[in-house]
């Protein structure tokens, strides 16, 4: 139930235009809005779905974990979205395939997923969402298809570092070599070298644990 | 399979769908639609098997998925204004019969058998675009052989695996040559059988071991 007024004003916001009136006073009545900090998990694989976040404010990552620790990058949310791969856990009733951890301070607006079918039926506007929301991290993951099949990783890494400088609204990235080697899934070394060239270039400054974009 | 999306686009039971489809004949090797192309319908596989890829800068393709009876290719750019993303080409002599735009669009806003069953196809293609990219990132060429082995075995359902080299190659996301030398260790395993270019499972236990050994 959400009643701050506070609260309520972000959703209208940030959701409020996608949805008929109707359905947002549904939305306050069952939704729960939390709000996490910076590198937060608020999923892991295997984890029971009960709840479909909704991003208010800020952005999470969403990617696969394999059994040895390493990750790969899937897709970023952000505000106005929700996440897809949870959807599909709800819809095949399976546990979650992924681990959704916050990039920055973020405000989520949870539903319990018994709404989700019910939802499907009544409202056109929810039905037309969740149609778009699957749509568009499919394609997002058709062209990491692309990427991973046909682009060279110097390619990668340059498109990489210019998405991730548009998700924090700011030029300086601060990532170590290796967070961005376990998201491009390549290794430390490589990356580094790849970064030096892209230095030499004039592109980009190096700094510790951080990398500023030149130009954009 | 009754609440499949198939049955509930093209089946018999769904009305007025007889005055709506065309059944088309196509050969093997013949496009059904390409990349870039706008969608004008969605196309309900009655026989044969169709492979769904997209073409890199070189004109390299990756296969990312092979369809077989019962499945509906092109649906998913039905619900954008855009064109298509991927191409669709067949693989043997199949039959397919195309349900317009406007003719699913009515039946999505009508039937919510089918709107439960498109949901359930965005979900599983979701999930499966997912296990493809970890595979592709993540997994040696020898275990996306194997994984590719298994899934095309499900997809021949009984029958022997039968692609081209050059078509398997660019499913498992490799050289024909170093294909062809994987399929030889494979053979030399005994874990497969060739008969020229068809392809037989003899030890699946120890392909899917291969495949999910990480």
């Amino acid at each position: 139930m959400i009643e701050s007024e506070q609260h309520k004003k972000i959703i209208r916001k940030k959701i409020g235009f996608l949805f008929e009136e109707k359905l947002i006073e549904e939305i306050y009545k069952v939704g729960k809005i939390k709000d996490i900090s910076l590198d937060d998990i608020i999923m892991r694989t295997g984890d029971e779905v009960f709840y479909i976040p909704f991003i208010l404010s800020g952005a999470l990552k969403i990617s696969r974990e394999k059994s040895d620790g390493e990750e790969l990058l899937l897709y970023y949310i952000e505000s106005g979205d929700t996440c897809a791969m949870t959807l599909q856990c709800c819809v095949r009733k399976s546990k979650s395939e992924i681990k959704a951890k916050a990039m920055e301070d973020s405000i989520l607006l949870m539903i319990p997923i018994k709404y989700m079918a019910d939802w499907m039926e009544r409202f056109a506007s929810w039905r037309q969402y969740i149609l778009e929301s699957y749509h568009s991290r499919i394609t997002e993951l058709m062209e990491t298809v692309d990427a991973i099949a046909f682009m060279r990783l110097d390619k990668r890494l340059d498109m990489y570092l210019k998405d991730q400088a548009k998700l924090l609204g700011s030029l300086e990235i601060n990532h170590t070599h290796m967070q961005i080697a376990e998201d491009l899934h390549s290794s430390r070394v490589v990356i580094s070298r790849l970064l030096k060239q892209m230095e030499a270039k004039g592109l980009i400054e190096l700094k510790r644990n951080r990398v500023v974009l030149k130009t954009y | 399979m009754k609440n499949s999306l198939f049955n509930n686009i093209c089946g018999a039971s769904v009305p007025g769908v007889n005055e709506f489809k065309t059944s088309n004949y196509l050969k093997k090797n013949q496009p059904i639609f390409r990349e870039g192309g706008i969608p004008r319908g969605v196309f309900c596989i009655n026989k044969g098997k169709v492979k769904i890829f997209t073409i890199g800068e070189e004109g390299k393709e990756q296969i990312i998925h092979v369809a077989k009876e019962g499945e509906i290719v092109g649906f998913r750019a039905l619900f954008s204004d855009e064109p298509y993303r991927v191409s669709a080409t067949t693989l043997d002599e199949s039959n397919l019969c195309f349900v317009s735009k406007e003719f699913f669009f009515n039946l999505v806003d009508t039937n919510k058998a089918l709107r439960d069953s498109i949901m359930k196809e965005l979900s599983t293609e979701l999930a499966d675009r997912a296990v493809f990219i970890t595979n592709m990132a993540q997994k040696s060429v020898r275990e996306r052989l194997a994984f590719s082995l298994i899934f095309l075995d499900d997809v021949y359902d009984g029958e022997m695996i039968n692609l081209s080299r050059d078509d398997l190659a660019n499913f498992v996301g490799t050289a024909t040559e170093t294909l062809i030398r994987l399929l030889k260790e494979f053979k030399t395993d005994a874990l497969i059988k060739t008969y020229a270019r068809k392809i037989k499972l003899l030890d699946k236990v120890t392909i899917l071991k291969i495949s999910s050994s990480q």
